[in-house]
């Protein structure tokens, strides 16, 4: 760059030559004026101060020569400086001359006026060549000027756009650097953050060394994960248990009011979840008296397994229901509240009434078999023997069963077993029992009869009932029954004996000619 | 210079001036314009004669070099001087000094007298000059100034 030498050349050429060709011009043209005064006027004195002058301008041609030798390479020619100063010499030797011609006195001979014609002639031609001379310097002034300012111009330019390229590279480079050293890096770091968050996985990263500051927060949060997936659940995992476990949840707090319910819990009970929480957890349970949240303060009766509650859905359906409570601790022990569980055990409830039935009664016709007959009979016994009164125990048998059951077939037979029983459980009481000792065998224990008198009308009654004719869609047939009676405690208080006796008297009624009953004859037996 | 001469003078100017308005000033009667008797130039305005012998009108009709004859005699120099020329003759010496000076012309011709005017010009023809009206005689010929 030119900047400081063009920046000189002005200050160390141009400048001084600039005030030297204009001093130079002036000097001449003062030394013009002077001289022609002294001339006009016959003034010598005047000419005197043209002696100064001329020793400034020498020293002036002097310095500008100097500076012309010192910088060769501007547009002035040293020659043509000199050649001026020698030109000048020769005409302030003519001017000297005319000095002494200057008195008045003096005739001005026609040979002495061509010497004073040739100096002035000289003179102007010197005159013009110190303002071509001032002029041009002039001229190259400007141009250097103008030169400065065009290439100081495109210095400018050149060092905006430099400056421009500089910012620009440094903003690449600035840009590449943070891209590779932080947020490249960074942006893998949160992707595991993410991807931890979502799913769980986490991504070992790669070997960070020891100044690169993220690299080694990756690492450090990978171990974080990394133990706090091996050391918690998390609550997706916890919702997942909840969401999919079978019974009701129902968390409540200490004040009793339901904090949190499952989607179990609202399902089963029908209500929204709005609907749940924040309202009493009574609102769920049938007889809240007998409900084990009542006072959920008293801790000792926690934790609660299994117990069987009572429930209430929003639409008033009641159902039983096991619930399960503990109590939920925070970190200092202090009770936050209740983990509640309910299971619905309707269907529980159902199949074990179920299998209690099929224990105790007959498959076809519902009523009660050998073994709760053999139950009753002995809570009869008891209960004749504590209150003093009389009950009467039947044994039935059909009378002509089998030919129904051959002809008409097992199916018409096991309706008509049904009506039988129908039509046998129509006619006794509520406390008294029907029951079916297999095939076409009947008992029935009758309770709180004064005599036999009262069994054998129930007796012929039964009979009667039994000999209207069974019709299902266009079959009908007719049989008929034989009773056997025994009564208690007129024929003895022992289950096995009454139940022998009455068998027997079925046997004799079947003798006397069917469709008949028959009491147990103890007296006849004991008199034969 | 004769007293008379004198007021005759102012006269004449102040007669001059009253008729012609502020005019170029006549001839007065002291001296008279002449040139070479074959000079076929009869009369000249007096604005011309001015430039001529200020140097600014330096050739005849002909094409021939004016040559210029100042006459010293020093009553004839001064009444031409500052009547025709409005300058008084130190200040006219100057005026041509300076030309000499600046290179552009020598000096005019100076001659002692009328007498030397009119020797000189009888041998030059390309001459003019002024000499008292009362030495006009056969060897020049006056020269008529217009107004």
């Amino acid at each position: 760059m030119g900047q400081y030498n063009r920046l000189s050349k002005l200050e160390e050429i141009w400048f001084p030559m600039a005030s030297l060709g204009t001093d130079m011009r002036h000097l001449f043209k003062t030394k013009i004026d002077r001289h022609e005064d002294a001339f006009l006027t016959g003034e010598k004195e005047l000419a005197t101060e043209f002696d100064t002058l001329n020793n400034v301008l020498l020293d002036k041609f002097s310095q500008m020569e100097e500076i012309i030798q010192r910088h060769p390479q501007i547009p002035l020619k040293l020659a043509s400086i000199q050649k001026l100063r020698e030109d000048y010499m020769v005409n302030i030797k003519l001017a000297k001359a005319i000095e002494n011609w200057m008195d008045e006195a003096v005739d001005l001979t026609p040979k002495l006026q061509r010497e004073i014609q040739q100096h002035g002639r000289q003179q102007r031609s010197l005159l013009e060549r110190f303002s071509s001379l001032d002029k041009n310097i002039s001229t190259y002034f400007i141009e250097a000027i103008q030169r400065n300012k065009t290439t100081t111009l495109h210095n400018t330019f050149f060092l905006g756009g430099l400056f421009l390229l500089v910012l620009l590279l440094a903003t690449v480079i600035i840009d590449k650097v943070a891209t590779r050293l932080l947020i490249t890096p960074l942006a893998t770091l949160k992707e595991n953050v993410r991807s931890f968050a979502m799913t769980q996985k986490i991504i070992e990263p790669e070997e960070a060394s020891p100044s690169d500051e993220v690299g080694l927060l990756a690492s450090a949060f990978y171990e974080m994960t990394k133990d706090l997936k091996a050391t918690t659940v998390s609550k997706r995992y916890v919702d997942n248990i909840i969401r999919n476990m079978s019974g009701a949840l129902v968390v409540v707090n200490p004040a009793g009011l339901i904090d949190k319910v499952n989607q179990q819990a609202i399902e089963l009970f029908g209500y929204e979840e709005k609907d749940l929480v924040d309202k009493e957890a009574a609102l769920l349970f049938v007889a809240a008296k007998a409900m084990p949240l009542k006072n959920i303060s008293q801790l000792a009766q926690w934790p609660l397994k299994n117990v069987e509650v009572n429930c209430c859905t929003r639409d008033g359906h009641i159902f039983p229901a096991h619930f399960s409570g503990s109590v939920m601790d925070n970190e200092v022990g202090k009770m936050v509240g209740l983990v509640c569980v309910l299971n619905d055990i309707t269907e529980l409830k159902d199949s074990e009434q179920k299998l209690k039935q099929m224990a105790l009664h007959d498959a076809l016709t519902g009523l009660a078999n050998r073994h709760l007959f053999f139950d009753r009979l002995d809570r009869a016994i008891h209960e004749a023997e504590r209150s003093g009164t009389k009950f009467a125990l039947f044994f039935l048998d059909l009378d002509k069963f089998k030919p129904i059951n051959d002809t008409l077939g097992h199916d018409i037979g096991d309706l008509v077993l049904k009506t039988v029983a129908s039509r046998l459980q129509n006619l006794v009481r509520a406390g008294d029992t029907v029951a079916r000792m297999g095939g076409d065998e009947f008992t029935m224990i009758l309770n709180g009869l004064h005599s036999d008198q009262d069994a054998r009308k129930i007796a012929a009654k039964i009979i009667q009932r039994l000999a209207a004719p069974f019709t299902f869609g266009n079959i009908s047939c007719t049989t008929g029954v034989s009773i056997g009676m025994t009564m208690c405690p007129d024929h003895g208080q022992v289950a096995e004996q009454l139940f022998h006796w009455a068998d027997q008297a079925m046997y004799l009624a079947k003798n006397q000619g069917r469709n008949t009953y028959c009491l147990h004859q103890q007296s006849i037996l004991n008199l034969s | 210079m004769h007293p008379l001469k004198i007021i005759s003078i102012l006269t004449a100017a102040l007669a001059a001036l009253l008729f012609l308005g502020g005019g170029p000033v006549c001839a007065g009667p002291d001296f008279i314009v002449v040139a070479h008797k074959d000079n076929p130039v009869k009369e000249l305005p007096a604005a011309q004669v001015k430039n001529i012998f200020l140097g600014k009108e330096r050739f005849w009709p002909d094409g021939s070099a004016i040559t210029l004859i100042m006459n010293k005699n020093d009553d004839i120099h001064e009444s031409f001087t500052r009547t025709m020329l409005q300058k008084s003759p130190a200040q006219l010496s100057v005026y041509w000094k300076k030309i000499l000076y600046s290179g552009a012309s020598m000096l005019p011709l100076a001659v002692k007298d009328d007498e030397a005017v009119k020797s000189y010009m009888s041998q030059h023809k390309n001459t003019i000059s002024y000499i008292d009206a009362d030495s006009l005689d056969k060897q020049v010929r006056q020269v008529e100034v217009t107004p």
